[in-house]
Parts: structure tokens; sequence; C-alpha cells
């Protein structure tokens, strides 16, 4: 239900894009430079601001044209910090190095550790538990896998991630899969599924509420909504680190949970199967149309 | 193909239930899973948040900020340097309060929420003010669309609305209110005349304060005795009258008199209402912070609270009510800058229940 000022706001956001699709010619060097003290000038009318705009990108062009006699690594083709939350890998393919690359093995000091986490654990290192990513690349799978299956099977999927740098990731999980997912980057109120109807109204009864698979990124610190989790028979996904017992949820992925790049190459996994499980929903829906067609056809003929 | 098998593989029991009888699994081969009539979804992705209309709003407005920026950086107008941003026009904004825009958005809002999102919309006008100066005025319409509906209803009146007059009265008085403590003081302000007539400010003190007591008359007496009485002053503004007094070795020598100005307190002069020295000194401070000390006749009738109460809350109005009569940057910033203008909000902390005072604890004892 949105209101109107969200729809107002959702069809300016599209005016800003036109906007911006519009006026934007390609180049390559990202940000505009201004040397100082030989770039001021008095800037009074809208004259003076396009002269002002016109030397930067003149200069932006001319890092372009001598940027083709440099380094052949470029912005396009290097790794940059945001190309986990934009582009996420595939389950398929997870591999070692990506999440060593991402900081997955790192786990808490030595002291912290849980005795349940023993089994994952390949050992210490500078009095940190290092997690046996060995294990951790066919859980992970697995977790991928269930969450394929619950997306195929129309399931309702929540992603939980209460702390400032996993919202951004959970937000575009919920995103890519579509209207079966959502998402909680803050705070998860405590009675949201065992005292729903206080939280959302009477309303919700002639809706589906209960979720059919949640997943945390920060389990430790979503200790109420796990406990909801199990009373109300939902399966949980999470990232356990090693001050965790892997007990608390159902399918455990041992890795680093401080991590936001381990967190968002993780759910970037997971949003990509469940988005994998929707396609085949859909192609299942299409095949069963055309064969109930199929069947019609033939009983005229 | 093995994903579609994933589907094939129906969830069936192997065995009966009071719900469901048993069916053999080869029955079921060429028949569709049931999809039986399922209770719609909620709509939002935030439904679990419990507050889905605030934080889809949030994100909504995080995209149309991400968007804007995008557009301003590929115009070259990201970032700007320090004299660009010094150029840009002024443009006044104001949203609507917490709870007007809970009532738009229907959804209660808390202060940590409204804050958050006035941030980003504060980010947004900042680029709406970047395009609008640059000329970009399709980006500028575009966020403004995003705007409208969080700006204040009255934005003209709001952001056009000016602090109240205090005029001067027809005797060229200021009146003027302080407050300290349970202190509230009455401070009328009249600038001391310097012109030939004989008695100094005659007409317009005579309505402000009556004539000096034996014991003011006797002081100025010595002041007189000090500077002598020249009948050849010229009427000057009341802030040079300092600056106009030469330094005089002897009272010999032909100069104008400095007239110290008067001060009444409750019709009583302030060196016999106020007998301790600091607190003379506390209300005479804005004066000879501005050097207007001999500047201005003051009669003040304070009430409540005790002495250096009464006093702050004169200082206070006398600080106004200097300002009143000079509006000058300067004085304001002098007066600023020493905390004068600022009603000080300190007031007797309440005592507590199983403390002896505020905040005085009973002596600790082991057992």
């Amino acid at each position: 239900m949105a209101s109107s000022a969200l729809r107002a706001g959702l069809a300016a956001s599209q005016s800003i894009r036109r906007t911006a699709v519009r006026r934007a010619p390609r180049v390559f060097a990202r940000n505009a430079y201004t040397p100082p003290l030989q770039g001021e000038r008095p800037l009074e009318n809208w004259d003076d601001w396009q002269d002002f705009q016109s030397d930067r990108h003149a200069f932006k062009q001319m890092v372009d044209v001598y940027s083709e006699f440099g380094s052949n690594q470029t912005r396009e083709n290097t790794f940059q910090p945001h190309h986990t939350l934009h582009r996420p890998l595939a389950p398929s393919q997870a591999t070692l190095s990506a999440l060593i690359a991402a900081g997955a093995h790192l786990g808490h000091s030595k002291s912290l550790m849980n005795p349940n986490f023993m089994p994952y654990a390949y050992g210490v290192r500078a009095d940190i538990t290092i997690i046996d990513l060995d294990q951790t690349l066919p859980l992970l799978r697995r977790a991928a896998s269930l969450t394929r299956a619950i997306a195929a099977r129309d399931g309702t999927i929540v992603f939980v991630g209460t702390r400032k740098d996993l919202q951004p990731a959970v937000v575009k999980a919920a995103e890519r899969i579509g209207p079966q997912a959502y998402n909680v980057g803050e705070r998860w109120l405590p009675g949201t599924l065992t005292n729903r109807f206080t939280m959302f109204g009477a309303g919700i009864k002639d809706q589906r509420v209960i979720p059919d698979l949640v997943i945390f990124l920060n389990p430790l610190a979503n200790m109420n909504a796990i406990r909801e989790c199990a009373i109300q028979h939902v399966p949980t996904i999470g990232i356990v680190d090693s001050n965790v017992d892997p007990r608390i949820v159902m399918y455990p992925i041992p890795a680093n949970d401080e991590s936001t790049r381990t967190a968002e190459l993780i759910t970037g996994m997971l949003s990509i199967a469940g988005k994998e499980g929707k396609i085949l929903r859909d192609q299942q829906q299409s095949q069963m149309s055309r064969g109930n067609s199929f069947s019609r056809t033939k009983r005229t003929a | 193909m093995r994903g579609l098998q994933l589907l094939a593989r129906p969830a069936i029991r192997g065995y009966a239930s009071t719900a469901r009888p048993y069916v053999p699994p080869a029955q079921l081969a060429n028949v569709a899973p049931a999809s039986a009539p399922q209770k719609p979804r909620p709509e939002s992705p935030s439904f679990f948040t419990v507050r889905p209309a605030y934080y889809d709003q949030l994100y909504e407005l995080n995209q149309a900020l991400s968007l804007s920026r995008r557009a301003l950086r590929s115009q070259c107008l990201l970032p700007l340097p320090p004299f660009a941003r010094d150029a840009l026009r002024p443009m006044p904004s104001m949203w609507r309060t917490r709870g007007d825009l809970s009532d738009v958005m229907s959804t209660p809002l808390s202060n940590t929420r409204y804050k958050s999102i006035t941030s980003v919309l504060d980010q947004l006008h900042e680029c709406r003010r970047i395009a609008w100066t640059a000329g970009s005025l399709e980006l500028a319409v575009g966020i403004s669309d995003v705007l409208t509906s969080f700006e204040h209803r009255n934005l003209d009146a709001v952001t056009n609305r000016k602090r109240k007059e205090r005029p001067l009265d027809e005797h060229g008085r200021s009146y003027t209110v302080g407050r300290r403590k349970t202190s509230s003081a009455r401070v009328w302000m009249i600038p001391v005349q310097h012109d030939a007539s004989a008695s100094t400010s005659a007409p317009a003190s005579e309505t402000v304060a009556p004539p000096p007591t034996p014991a003011q008359a006797s002081v100025n007496n010595d002041i007189d005795a000090l500077f002598g009485s020249s009948a050849d002053r010229t009427s000057e503004p009341a802030s040079t009258a300092l600056a106009a007094a030469p330094i005089l070795s002897s009272p010999a020598q032909s100069a104008p008199p400095v007239k110290l100005a008067e001060v009444l307190v409750n019709n009583i002069p302030i060196h016999e209402y106020f007998q301790n020295p600091t607190d003379r000194a506390r209300i005479v401070r804005p004066l000879t912070l501005t050097g207007s000390l001999p500047a201005y006749n003051i009669f003040a009738i304070v009430r409540g609270g005790g002495l250096s109460g009464q006093s702050g809350a004169i200082a206070h109005a006398i600080s106004k009510g200097i300002v009143v009569h000079d509006a000058r940057q300067e004085i304001k910033d002098i007066l600023k800058k020493a905390k004068l203008l600022r009603r000080d909000p300190r007031m007797v902390e309440r005592k507590k229940t199983g403390l002896e005072k505020a905040r005085k604890r009973r002596a600790w004892v082991r057992r």
C-alpha cells in the first residue's frame, strides 16, 4: 500500500533517471578535478557555470586520452569494492579463492571459540580461530540449493541483516528475487512472528505472513528472531562465526560474520539461487499452461 | 533438466494421515501439483520490519539521492571545489514537522526516524541547489518533484519570517525583559542626552528616573568636582559619549563633563539595592563590554528570586536593550560571545527521594 508521497517519489526518481541518462556523455575518468588556485574564478551567472563545467569536462577527456597509454588495468577490468554488492557470484562460481579473498576464514579470538564450533574450525593462527573453508563451501552450496528449492515452490524468503553495512545487501537480495522475498535491515522487533496480530493488526489474518525461510547474516545479534522462527517451525540459514553455536540455525554456513564482503558474497549467492528457483517455477508454470492448451486442442480435434 | 526434476518431485508422505489419504506416487505421475488458492502475500518488501511505510520511503529517497548525485557527477558538478560551493545561491528550505510527516506517511514516526528522513532530504536539497545554481533546471525540477510533498506547508512564510522588531517607544526608550533562575526583570533604557541644557537628559529621564537621592547627589557632586561642569556640551550620539570625553589633568580645563549613567532598581539606586559588588559588576558587565557604560539611563523593575538571580535577570535585559538601541553586528557578536544574550537555562534541581538534596547522598554505612 504505497502512499501518495511514495508514488510521487517513485515517479520523480524516474524523471531524474531520464535526465541523468540524457545529459551523460560517456567519459571514463570518474571524478572531475579542478586544480586549486588555478581553476578559481567568480561564478556569478549560468554562463560562468557552463564555462566551469566545460573546463572540467575537457580535463576529464584529456585524462581519458592519456589513459590509453597507461596501464592496462582500468576500473572496468579490475575488482572494485562495490562488485560484491552489485555483481554477485552465482552459487556455481563459489570457490575457495573467492571465500578467502572475502576474508571468510577469519574467525574470532581463540578464547572466545564456542566448543560446538570445533568441527568447523581448521586451527588457530595469531590467536584467531581459522574457519575450515573446505567445510564451508559444501554447506554454502547446500544452503543455496535449499533457497532455490524453496523459491521454486513459491516460498517466502526473508533476509535479516541488522547492521548498517549489511542493510544494502539484504535490500538488494530481496529485490533480486522478487515479490516473494523480504528484508529486515534494522532491528527485528521481538514478537514479529509470535505476536503478529498485535504488531500488524487483525488484517493479516487474510495474508500469508509466516515465512518459509529466514536467512540470518548476523545470527548472534538476532537471537529473538531465531527463537521465534524455531517456535513457528520456520527453517533458518545463518552465517555462524567461531563464537557462535552452529546449532542455533538449521543450515549453518561457518564463515566470518564481521566482514561485509563475506556477507555480501554469501547473500549474493543465495539471492541468485532464489532467482534461479523463481525462473524454474515460471518455466514450469508456462510448460504446464502449454500442456493444458495442447490437451484441449486434442479433445476438440 | 535437473532443475525441473527438482520441482517434479512432489512432497508426498509414505503414509496416510487423518488430513490426507495415502496416494501411490505412480498415480500422480501426470498430475500437476494442486495449486490451492493461496492467501495473498504482503506487498512491501520491508513488511517484516513492522514499519514498511517508513523503510520504503527512506529507500525511495536514497534512490532519488543516488540518481541525482550520478546526474550531477556526469555534468561535472560533483565533487564541487570550495570556491564553487561558496558561490552557490542561497536556497532556504524547511521540512514538515514530525507530526505532520507522520500523518502524510500514515505511520508513527519516532524522532530518530524523522531525523534520518530529514538528513536525506537535506542532501537532496543540496543537490537541487547545485543544479539550480548551475543552470541544470531539468534536474532541479525533477528533484523538486520529489521534495514538494515533504516541504513545510507554509514554506514562504516560514523562510521569510523575521524576528519580531522591538522598536523604541515615543520617548526613545527600549523595553526588554530578562530572566534568571526564578527572577524576571523589566528594564527601560534611554540614551543619555549630552546637549546644552543644564540638567542632562532632563525631560526624558524625568519620566524614567526620579531626582537623585541625597546619596546619589553626593556622588554626583564628587563626579562634578572631578570633571567640572560646563554648559557648552554638544549633543552627541550615546555610543560616542565616552570617546568624546578627553582625559583631563585638572578640573580647571574646560571640557564637557561625563555624566555617568544612572541605574535604578525598583526605584532604588543600584548601590543601595545591591550591596554586594559582585551583583553590581554582573549588572554593569554588558555595558562595560560594549563600551556603553555612560550611554544609557536604566530603570529596572525586578521580581522574584534572590539578589544574584535578580542581578542576572537585569543583566540579561540590559544586553537585549543594548541590541535594540544599537543593532550593529559587532555589538551583537560581543554580547553573544560573552553569553549575555542567552537566557541562562540553569534552574534549581529538584530534591530526590533517598537523597538529602538534589545530589547529596546520605552517609554510607557498611551495615
